[in-house]
């Protein structure tokens, strides 16, 4: 039986605005200085090396798209395994999706309350997210279709802004030396911060619920291939307007307009706003898909459950963990690195060994 | 029809939604009990920091008010604790992220300002783009100068260090982030503008030195004009003001308007090393400094032969900084100028000035060329025998020698050979 999902499926323009829209707003809160504090001016190798990580999981996802016939990935597993065994894997990605959203969610909420308040706000103004995030989670694909339409402007916009204010304050020899001795510094400081890559992995959630088009695999790659460039601009950027103090600048945006415009008006609230609007989306596109993998993994037949489950659950959370981000990051970073590696990276190389069978041939 | 309605009060939700929380409205600053601190002024006392904040306080166009005014201290054992203390006091939120300038007093500066400014960094409330400045003496004293420039003392500090496009040359400008940034790096040393008062009572005897001493001349004076570049060579020879003597002038004023007689001088510059106060570079070192370091707007450097000045406009600067590794270690420092008559008192460099700009005289070349060689000699040999790393070695030892950096980091700077190559060229006149 067709899920509701499944009755609504994403375009492919849609599935390159979402990486192209919602990856890179969620790498320049915090990331930029966690890196910097790891490896310094290489930053932008560690940026590099996750990237192409991304890249390679998602060519495995339409590896996969390929082999089972733009099957969904339930399908798949239920077809080569079992039920009990899709289900199983799952529930493991609600959970992955779950613990994807909490540093982005807290990230956000410091970062809102660093940069719009003076004052510490009440705990409560971050519920409406929640709210939106709720009633998008009881929608079905195409609301994250048409949220990236939208976003995709305002994040062109907001990068743009933002590149035109900080460029002018950045010194690019703070990039210097490219060529050093080889060291661990990127490979480490990316696996600490490997939360917020592995963004491709969603694809594997969308297998199955988008009408393939021609050279999508190319469509795709670039569309990932341009979110990450922008990204690694802005981490260039930043540590070429930080340098030595790039590990202490927790919330970049705002901090690296600012020097342009020390005696004109701040309309770099203007790019700060716009990338924040794409950031409510792109922190709910993990817990949406949390919530459509608890649907599926307990049988239910709306998402209604999950979503009040979820949605209340990770309120609960941003309230009681409000401004102890970096203890949470501390915890994620140090505990669960392995199973954002297992989920990320290892589970869809894994996918690709299982065999291709016929349409209508079940496991015996 | 139905499902149109659905969507639409879908739509109201989710922007109303958004304007929660995109907007302040959850926590609301009251703006009468919110104070706008636009400068702070931190000196060291004994049981700790001092902490003098100048509040931005709007102005009536017929009214005026007491510099003073606008002034609150507290004491605390460190910069936040005193932020605190001025809030308990005053009953105001302190709203820091106007905060444009921070003074820093001379004490604070010989003890180490460097706890300070990391703080200022690290701290959420304030600006890092704020510029930094030392004084000499305690900021209080100077955040509380009645000056002609503007009613309030601060902004016309901040004038006098970034506001006027030619202050840019002439001043060693610095705000948190480059400080700190500069301290944190290999350099381990930084500078900022060293603010000094210059008395307009030497100017009493001259028409303009009333306009000046008269408060409200001063003010009509500085409201109409805003210019600081029009009153500044009214106290071009003025000499540095001795700040006791100031203080004790406006002390004896009684009440009522008060009298604004001093205006900030920010052309020296202090240089730091570990946090604290080695070194004050001179007017013209600030000045050469500026133009190895960055480019030059709106400089105009004289020089003079017998009694003959000429005023030389800087109209390009090209500097190049770089080492070089043969027997000892060598500085190499480049600077090209190309420079045309500003104006002269001699008539090889005037004749046909109003036709067209005339050639600048060989001699003037020659002479600009010999005072830049001389000041930038004698600053970066004083500064490599501090091992102060005012030109940055050890910043292009690793960005452009990564490899012989292990072997040459720990070298002592006043190793280092100085190769120094000063050229003054004259622009040609436009055809």
């Amino acid at each position: 039986m067709m899920s509701p999902n499944e009755k609504n499926k994403l375009k492919l323009r849609q599935i390159c605005f979402i990486f192209l829209a919602f990856m890179p707003v969620t790498k320049i809160a915090l990331l930029p200085s966690v890196l910097a504090g790891f490896c310094e001016e290489r930053l932008f190798v560690a940026t590099i090396l996750g990237f192409l990580l991304d890249i390679g999981v998602l060519l495995c996802c339409m590896r996969l798209f390929y082999k089972h016939q733009n099957s969904t990935l339930f399908n798949v597993l239920e077809t080569n395994f079992s039920k009990t065994f899709a289900k199983i894997v799952y529930f493991g990605y609600g959970v992955y999706f779950i613990l994807k959203a909490i540093v982005p969610l807290l990230e956000q909420q410091d970062y809102v309350h660093n940069t719009l308040y003076e004052i510490t706000p009440s705990k409560l103004v971050f519920i409406p997210l929640f709210i939106v995030s709720f009633y998008q989670s009881l929608k079905g694909l195409k609301v994250l279709g048409r949220s990236a339409d939208a976003c995709i402007y305002l994040t062109a916009l907001g990068f743009l802004l933002i590149f035109f204010l900080s460029i002018p304050e950045a010194d690019f020899t703070n990039l210097l030396p490219i060529i050093q001795k080889p060291t661990y510094k990127p490979v480490n400081a990316l696996f600490k911060s490997i939360m917020w890559f592995s963004d491709s992995v969603y694809l594997l959630l969308f297998l199955g619920h988008f009408e393939g088009e021609k050279r999508q695999t190319l469509k795709l790659t670039l569309s990932y291939l341009g979110a990450s460039v922008v990204v690694i601009l802005f981490m260039i950027t930043f540590y070429a307007v930080f340098s030595s103090i790039a590990n202490s600048r927790f919330f970049a945006t705002p901090e690296l307009t600012i020097y342009t415009l020390v005696d004109s008006v701040r309309f770099d609230y203007v790019a700060i706003f716009l990338l924040m609007f794409s950031q409510v989306f792109a922190i709910i596109l993990p817990i949406y898909l949390s919530t459509k993998c608890f649907e599926r993994a307990f049988a239910l037949k709306k998402s209604l459950v999950p979503a009040i489950i979820i949605n209340a659950g990770l309120c609960i959370f941003s309230i009681i963990f409000s401004g102890k981000l970096f203890k949470v990051l501390g915890v994620i970073s140090n505990y669960f690195g392995y199973v954002f590696i297992f989920f990320g990276y290892v589970v869809p190389l894994l996918l690709l060994l299982i065999p291709k069978r016929g349409k209508n041939e079940v496991k015996a | 029809m139905k499902s149109r309605l659905k969507n639409k009060i879908v739509i109201v939700i989710a922007l109303i939604l958004t304007i929660f929380y995109f907007t302040n409205d959850f926590a609301l600053i009251d703006i009468e009990k919110t104070a706008i601190i636009v400068a702070l002024g931190i000196d060291k006392v004994d049981s700790g920091i001092e902490l003098t904040a100048q509040i931005g306080v709007p102005q009536a166009s017929q009214q005026t008010f007491n510099n003073e005014d606008t002034l609150i201290s507290a004491k605390g054992e460190t910069v936040m604790e005193a932020v605190e203390n001025i809030s308990k006091r005053s009953g105001w939120f302190p709203k820091l992220s106007f905060c444009n300038v921070i003074i820093l007093g001379k004490d604070l500066a010989n003890d180490n300002v460097q706890i300070v400014c990391d703080h200022l960094l690290a701290s959420e409330h304030f600006q890092s783009s704020a510029l930094l400045a030392v004084c000499d003496g305690t900021a209080r004293d100077f955040l509380s100068t009645p000056t002609p420039l503007d009613n309030i003392s601060s902004f016309a500090i901040r004038k006098v260090i970034v506001e006027n496009g030619a202050a840019t040359s002439r001043v060693g400008d610095s705000n948190v982030k480059s400080f700190c940034q500069d301290m944190h790096g290999k350099k381990n040393c930084g500078y900022m503008p060293f603010i000094t008062i210059i008395s307009g009572e030497a100017k009493e005897e001259g028409q303009t030195g009333k306009e000046v001493n008269s408060g409200k001349n001063c003010a009509d004076f500085s409201e109409k004009s805003g210019d600081n570049g029009l009153i500044a060579p009214l106290f071009e020879n003025c000499d540095t003001f001795s700040r006791d003597r100031f203080l004790s002038s406006t002390e004896g004023q009684s009440g009522g308007e008060s009298s604004p007689s001093a205006i900030f001088d920010a052309t020296k510059t202090a240089v730091f090393k570990d946090g604290k106060i080695v070194d004050i570079l001179s007017e013209d070192e600030t000045v050469y400094l500026n133009l190895l370091n960055k480019k030059a707007q709106r400089l105009v450097l004289t020089t003079k032969i017998d009694d003959k000045s000429c005023a030389l406009e800087v109209y390009k600067n090209k500097h190049n900084l770089s080492l070089d590794f043969g027997v000892k270690p060598t500085l190499n420092l480049d600077l090209k100028l190309t420079v045309r008559v500003a104006d002269s008192t001699t008539e090889s460099a005037n004749n046909n000035f109003l036709g067209r700009r005339s050639k600048v005289p060989d001699e003037y070349l020659l002479s600009l060329e010999n005072d830049a060689t001389t000041v930038i000699k004698s600053l970066a040999t004083r500064m490599l025998e501090k091992g102060v790393d005012l030109f940055g070695i050890k910043d292009r030892l690793y960005k452009y020698h990564y490899f012989k950096y292990e072997d040459y980091k720990n070298i002592p700077l006043d190793q280092y050979l100085i190769n120094l190559n000063v050229q003054v060229l004259t622009l040609d006149s436009p055809k």
